[in-house]
């Protein structure tokens, strides 16, 4: 993967580029609630949320019939009913390799193969990827949220470490809306601060070379430039965050609930405060693992039809719930968007069928961010097509310049940008 | 088709901006000989020369006409069926085209970059060299790195962004806040003596469930009998009963799979630093309950493993330590120095074992007859240190004192935040006590930092740092001292400023100029070289020989050359080298079909890769001909790969030298396992990926890619058709056939051999066939594929030499040793130098090879004559050598390790310092003499009095508190009279409920668990119901404290036993709380399982 500076090489200063370029550096400019809206030079940014539920979503309620824009919606996708032309639903999609029955679910977002093996090493997630490159522009480059009372996360770094999860909807509220002890900011402040000075220093260090250098090498020692000024730059940013006050909402924090028996509800509350995150910019990128363990046992329904029908109620319950955020995220709007307009919501699950522990037919959809959505497109069930090729298009839809992720080769067939 | 005189105009060529016309002979050849078929839209390989540029000053387009230069000298061109230029005629072209692309490639010289980024391996070479903290792992959280000409050291490919630097930043503080030392001793060694099978753990659990034994003495432990048609109940019990540690060995019978991940737990590495890990193997073999005899030594691994999150989930072995050696019956002994880092501990796999489950089992261990490993236990010994403070210590701060910082000395100073161990996981061993803020003290700051930093900087920087810029260092450290610093804190900065330097982060050449074919400097040489053998920064020696000068003398170069090889560190050359050449990296990137081949094994896998280490490791020491990259009557093998290669008598895990047998078809690199994997899919083999990987990487003739519009074949494993078959097309197309009567002949050679390097001679089938013998496959696999059409191995090479199989293969292209010395040389400067040979360098490569040739064609000569040749040193004032050094070559002892198979350096012993002794008890504190009285005495109820030798049990633990009496105990009525010292520190003060509380909790805390107190109850002993259970499993100790446990933590039950040997519980109840069938029903809940009783 080969990543290109968004900066172009120049002579100026550094001084004078960050005064020359505060437009690309999306410093924290403007107030709490709508921060973009003020300033309409300003492109609104694009964010994405990443949801996976783990106990798997029966494939006969979730799956619709014939493919297209003339799909006839499932039972579940009725739930998601108002947003049809706002979301595309896929089918004989999975992620490549990516087995292992329950394994599987910490790899929904790295795609890394045979989570089940001993000797297993997990790669970086689509979100944490994604918050490299977008993170900056935000308080807080990604939220990395779970509704689980284990320790489980779908983010993980660059060396496979599993990032821990937020898993309280109060402490999450918190942590974006309440201003923090100063020597706290203090000291954060100063950490950032003599992190740039570092990259001042280094800077000016690789100037010595400057002189006798040939082309190819001078070009070679740019790269390096820019890649410190650009690191730079970010510090810089994250410095002015400090400062400036955590935007105020009128919401109270939520309560706390840890019944593992109330995903749905706790699902509400932590949707209420994702979009909260969302609308006062505070982060761009949120990942939500929503352990739905406890009804583990009924997902092996055996076709048992009381079983099922136990289930497809805990199931639609969820899909309402998703529904519920999708509907407060296009009614939230920027400037003649919505918020859902700038947001891709990925929603899925690791199994095919939990019944028989299945991994490949995932049942998984994209909601907002871009698209042109409204359809069902509709992939060969016995050869399925990688899933992570959505996660290419994904990232290409933030912006960020890349032509492979994890068992993504390409973009995802079908699915355009609006 | 054009007229000849059109092409006249076109042959000149652009070079520098400006037209340089071409000799007239370019013109009249090309006239004559080449535009009457290269034209036009049916021109062969769409090679049409009217429309080829001539813009040399493009890369792609200087390389077309090298490769239309090749194809002349080559005689391949113009085909034998066309008219034929004369000898003079062809030499006359040759020779101006070649002026015309050597001039042109000077100027092209300048658009190559030579300024190189380290790669995130070298990154972390240097960082452990230079610190000494040879495992620290810091390479997996750096992006990764670009490739190019098949390998990662070229500039082009090592790109640099934002990300990168933020990842530099967050490892130099990583570093840092490791290599400095906070405490004026070394944290305390401590040594421990730990069992695989212990408390929480994996293996705990399957021991439970008949996957393992407890043994002792080599035959079942008593304590612990082998789980049979019941599994024991309740590990819990069994943790705080000690079944797991009361010494008894582990013979393990299941394989790591998806749900067992074995693991030594009970040491979790708090410091970073090496450790002596001891273990001792044996194998076993079991029949139903009786110890026998293995088959044979089997093998067993231990590799690293880093704990994440809580400690509890993610965890996956880092890396393999190696394969050891467990021989039946026998315990051998095994030691290992390894570095760990934080957080890590040491895993454990019975890698020879065939995956098998006997938990499924109607009577589990009972029902089972095969193969075991045991470990009798792991001693782990650490941490090792050969000074205080340590050697990553001194490269920062030197000698200079650490003394204890007192912030109302120094008011207004920051100290340094000096990060505290957190141990994740369930580790016995503990972090030492802390020891307050311990710092470097100076009394001199700016003088030190200076003093400091000269001695640094050079070492970081890998040359000679001026003063000029080691004054901007220590003007940091000044202006961090102003602000406020401590002096560790200023210098900190000033060190993490270096490591984000391009001075440290990239290859830096002080002449380094604008002119193309400068050599590079003294510095630059020491770690071209240093770079090439060990991956790494040159140590000091090689420092002092670039500083006088000394290093370019051909003969210091050659010894160093030797001296290097020598070097452990060498080996990381041999992995890295080979893991780009061969792809060895690729080993893990398909996964044999489970179905077709059932034998395939993580451990297999890496025995393919010890081999072609070993391999090329023996080619280096012996200085061996290149022809063995294609042949040789000899192989590196261990047991499994000889198992596997069907070759008798190789036992153990250790890779040792076997004579080649008579008609075995192996020998050379091709036929090695490693590559015949790599080059497959997994599921089918194809000649066209092996021949290309052939004519690529060993021969140095990578054929074009196939055209676009060009299928790739579908992959057939129903029997049906053979690959052979559904190439045949390609011999009819002549437009195929031209690249692939060159591609497929190596590979038809190979198809002797299956997806995972299993000779064959009929294809693995799904479907058709007939049924597979065994051979050699381990009779606990499965085997669930057929055997299908036969395999056809022979071929016809593009000159018209035919082969019937791969040996005869072998022959006819071993005739020729050229282009495989000329491949390799170009590999080796590749990889050293990070630039291509050019076309101009074409003399000097020529050069290297025939003076290897000269001598004796060997490979250790041929990466002598490379290192000696200007291509590397970049001077011409380098006398090359003027006769291979006279040494004969040593065997370093890498390859033939005893009883052992490593996959990681080991590192050397430590000269640690008198270990102290943990067995030493502490003198125990006299007991105060407290009074008792019958004031201060009260009747409890004792839990855990299960069988009647408990009381023992109980009374003893008494004894050890110093503050309480047992005045008497009722076994049957587990009513304990206690009197306790009112004065004591325990109970002063307390109530009688207060006192029941805290002697409870004593109790429990000294007696893990095994024994608890509660207040008697209301109701008299004689008025509770006494209700009987018979249990079937009821099998030891342990699961006796079990059935009790389960009794007593219902409501109303008062008090219980449960003996194994009678197989009978009893509980003495309150009815009005509780009764039989609601006591049977929690039993039941719990999986204990009762005899059937009459009339229920």
């Amino acid at each position: 993967m080969r990543f290109h500076a968004a900066l172009t090489r120049t002579a100026l200063s550094r001084r004078t580029f960050l005064r020359a370029s505060g437009v690309a550096l999306a410093l924290p400019l403007l107030d709490a609630m709508q921060p973009t809206l003020a300033d309409d030079s300003l492109e609104l940014p694009r964010r994405m949320v990443c949801i996976e539920t783990n106990m798997g979503i029966l494939p006969r309620y979730f799956f619709p019939e014939g493919a297209g824009r003339d799909y006839i919606a499932s039972p579940y996708l009725e739930r998601l009913a108002a947003h049809r032309n706002q979301l595309t639903v896929f089918s004989g999609v999975s992620l490549p390799g990516v087995t292992g029955g329950h394994a599987a679910q910490k790899c929904f977002l790295t795609g890394t193969p045979h989570p089940e093996r001993g000797g297993f090493r997990n790669g970086v997630s689509l979100d944490q990827l994604a918050a490299e490159h977008v993170g900056n522009a935000t308080r807080f480059p990604s939220l990395v949220l779970a509704i689980t009372n284990e320790n489980a996360t779908l983010s993980y770094t660059r060396s496979g470490a599993p990032i821990p999860s937020e898993q309280s909807p109060r402490k999450l509220f918190e942590k974006l809306f309440v201003q923090g002890r100063p020597d706290e900011v203090e000291a954060r402040v100063e950490a950032l601060r003599q992190g740039r000075s570092t990259l001042d220093f280094v800077a000016d260090q690789s100037r010595r070379l400057n002189k006798q250098l040939s082309a190819a090498d001078q070009h070679r020692l740019d790269q390096y430039q820019n890649a410190v000024r650009e690191l730079e730059q970010r510090l810089h940013a994250a410095q002015e965050w400090e400062y400036r006050p955590k935007p105020q909402v009128e919401a109270k924090a939520p309560e706390e609930n840890n019944d593992p028996r109330q995903f749905v509800e706790r699902s509400r509350m932590i949707f209420d405060v994702m979009k909260l995150a969302l609308e006062t910019d505070s982060t761009r990128i949120i990942s939500l693992f929503i352990d739905t363990t406890v009804i583990h046992n009924i997902t092996h329904h055996g076709n048992r039809p009381e079983v099922l029908a136990e289930l497809r109620g805990h199931e639609e319950r969820q899909f309402d719930a998703l529904n519920g955020f999708l509907t407060e995220l296009s009614e939230s709007k920027e400037r003649n968007e919505s918020l859902l307009d700038r947001t891709m919501v990925l929603y899925g699950t690791c199994m095919g069928s939990a019944n028989s522990h299945s991994n490949v037919n995932l049942p998984a959809l994209l909601a907002g961010g871009g698209f042109r959505h409204g359809q069902h497109l509709a992939f060969d069930t016995e050869h399925n097509y990688p899933l992570s090729n959505l996660y290419v298009s994904m990232l290409q839809r933030l912006g960020m310049e890349v032509g492979e992720f994890s068992s993504g080769k390409g973009t995802m067939r079908g699915l355009d940008f609006a | 088709m054009l007229r000849k005189s059109q092409v006249l105009t076109v042959i000149l060529f652009l070079i520098s901006g400006t037209v340089w016309g071409a000799d007239q002979q370019i013109d009249k050849f090309l006239t004559q000989f080449c535009v009457d078929c290269h034209s036009g839209e049916s021109a062969p390989t769409g090679f049409d020369l009217t429309k080829t540029s001539h813009d040399l000053k493009q890369p792609d387009v200087l390389r077309q006409w090298v490769k239309l230069h090749d194809q002349v000298a080559a005689n391949h061109m113009p085909p034998k069926e066309a008219d034929q230029p004369t000898r003079a005629e062809r030499d006359t072209f040759l020779d101006s085209l070649d002026q015309t692309l050597v001039a042109a490639e000077q100027q092209l010289a300048q658009t190559q970059p030579r300024l190189r980024r380290l790669t995130r391996t070298e990154y972390e070479n240097t960082i452990r060299d230079l610190f000494d903290m040879p495992g620290i792992a810091l390479s997996g959280n750096l992006p990764a790195d670009g490739e190019s000409h098949g390998f990662d050291k070229v500039p082009e490919a090592l790109d640099i962004s934002h990300v990168n630097i933020a990842k530099y930043l967050e490892a130099a503080d990583h570093v840092l806040d490791y290599a400095i030392a906070t405490r004026p001793e070394p944290p305390a060694i401590s040594t421990r003596r730990i069992s695989l099978v212990n408390r929480g753990g994996f293996v705990a659990h399957i021991v439970m469930n008949g996957d393992g034994v407890l043994l002792k003495n080599g035959q079942p432990d008593p304590d612990f009998p082998p789980a049979g048609e019941q599994n024991h109940l309740d590990q819990g019990a069994h943790e705080r009963w000690g079944s797991f540690d009361n010494g008894a060995s582990v013979g393990l019978f299941r394989h790591e799979d998806e749900s067992v991940s074995p693991y030594f737990i009970e040491h979790v590495t708090i410091y970073p630093a090496r450790y002596r890990v001891r273990t001792s193997l044996w194998s076993f073999g079991w029949d139903q309950g009786t110890v026998l005899p293995g088959r044979g030594t089997e093998a067993a691994r231990l590799s690293v493993v880093q704990l994440t999150g809580d400690g509890r989930g993610g965890q996956h072995p880092s890396y393999v330590l190696g394969y050891f050696n467990a021989p039946v019956g026998k315990p051998l002994e095994h030691e290992v120095v390894v570095w760990l880092n934080h957080n890590e501990l040491i895993g454990f796999n019975t890698a020879s074992l065939a995956p098998a489950a006997n938990y499924y089992k109607k009577k589990r261990a009972m029902e089972f007859t095969g193969p075991g490993i045991v470990v009798d236990w792991l001693d782990i010994e650490g941490p090792l240190y050969d000074e205080w403070p340590p050697a990553s210590h001194k490269l920062l701060f030197g000698n200079m004192p650490l003394v204890e910082f007192k912030q109302e000395e120094h008011p207004g100073v920051t100290p340094p935040d000096h990060k505290r161990p957190r141990q994740l996981g369930a580790g016995m061993n503990r972090p030492d006590p802390e020891p307050g803020i311990w710092t470097v003290h100076s009394e001199d700051p700016l003088a030190d930092a200076n003093r400091l930093l000269a001695n640094a900087l050079p070492k970081l920087f890998r040359r000679r740092v001026s003063e000029a810029v080691r004054q901007q260092y220590v003007d940091i450290v000044q202006a961090r001292l102003d602000a406020g610093d401590c002096f560790e804190l200023a210098m900190r900065m000033a060190y993490r400023s270096a490591m984000v330097s391009l001075d440290f982060l990239y290859h830096v050449d002080d002449s380094v100029p604008a002119e193309p074919a400068a050599k590079p400097d003294d510095y630059a040489l020491a770690c071209r070289l240093s770079y090439f053998l060990w991956n790494s920064a040159p140590d000091e020696r090689l420092v002092q020989l670039a500083a006088s000068g000394e290093l370019r003398r051909p003969e210091v170069l050659h010894a160093e050359v030797e001296r290097m090889l020598k070097h452990p560190h060498a080996k990381r050359f041999v992995d890295d080298f080979l893991g780009q050449w061969l792809k060895l990296y690729d080993i893990a990137a398909t996964d044999p079909d489970k179905k077709l081949y059932p034998e395939f094994s993580p451990y297999l896998q890496d025995c393919m890769v010890a081999e072609t280490r070993a391999y090329f490791q023996e080619l280096l020491e012996q200085d061996l001909d290149v022809s063995h990259l294609l042949k040789s009557d000899f192989l590196m093998l261990n047991q499994k790969l000889a198992t596997h290669y069907g070759i008798p008598d190789v036992t153990g895990t250790q890779v040792r030298r076997v004579p080649l047998p008579a008609e075995c078809p192996r020998g050379g690199l091709v036929t090695q396992a490693s590559i015949l994997k790599i080059t497959a899919n997994g599921t089918t083999t194809s000649p066209v990926p092996r021949g290309a990987f052939v004519l690529d990487r060993l021969l140095g003739q990578p054929p074009e890619p196939p055209p676009s519009n060009v299928s790739a074949i579908e992959p057939d494993v129903q029997g049906a058709t053979t690959i052979r078959d559904q190439l045949a097309k390609h011999r009819d197309n002549a437009l195929c056939a031209s690249c692939h009567q060159k591609i497929d002949p190596p590979g038809f050679a190979l198809e002797a051999f299956d997806v995972i390097g299993g000779f064959r001679t009929r294809y693995r089938s799904i479907g058709e066939g007939d049924p597979a013998e065994r051979g050699a496959i381990d009779p606990f696999i499965g085997i669930g594929f057929r055997l299908g059409k036969d395999v056809d191995a022979s071929g016809e090479l593009p000159d018209g030499q035919t082969f019937a199989n791969v040996q005869e293969f072998q022959n006819i292209a071993t005739t020729n040793s050229r282009p495989l010395l000329e491949n390799l040389a170009q590999r080796f400067i590749v990889y050293s130098t990070g630039q291509t040979v050019r076309f101009s360098d074409r003399p000097a490569l020529a050069s290297i090879v025939d003076r290897t040739l000269a001598q004796n064609g060997g490979v250790r000569t041929l990466l002598h004559e490379v290192i000696g040749s200007p291509l590397f040193t970049g001077g011409l004032d380098t006398a090359i050598y003027e006769k291979h050094d006279a040494d004969t070559p040593t065997i370093t002892g890498n390859n033939i390790d005893d009883q052992r198979m490593l996959m990681t350096a080991t590192l050397a012993a430590v000269t640690s310092p008198a270990l102290r002794s943990l067995a030493e008890e502490q003198p125990a504190s006299p007991a105060p003499d407290y009074t008792y009285d019958d004031e201060h005495s009260l009747t409890v109820r004792v839990a855990g009095l299960f069988m009647p030798e408990r009381a023992e049990a109980f009374r003893e633990l008494i004894q050890r508190f110093p503050d309480v009496e047992l005045k008497s105990l009722d076994a049957a009525t587990a009513e304990a009279t206690i009197q306790y010292a009112a004065e004591s520190g325990t109970f002063k003060n307390a109530n009688s409920d207060q006192v029941i509380e805290r002697l409870n909790n004593m109790v429990r805390q000294v007696s893990t668990g095994l024994f608890s107190v509660k207040p008697v109850g209301e109701l008299p002993h004689d008025q509770l119901q006494q209700v009987e259970f018979d249990i079937i499993g009821l099998d030891c100790k342990a699961c006796s404290l079990a059935v009790h446990d389960i009794l007593l933590r219902n409501n109303g039950v008062i008090h219980a036993t449960a003996s194994f040997q009678d197989g009978k519980a009893i509980a003495w109840i309150d009815p009005a709380q509780t009764n039989h069938a609601e006591l049977v029903t929690a039993l039941k809940k719990s999986n204990v399982t009762l005899k059937e009783m009459a009339g229920e």
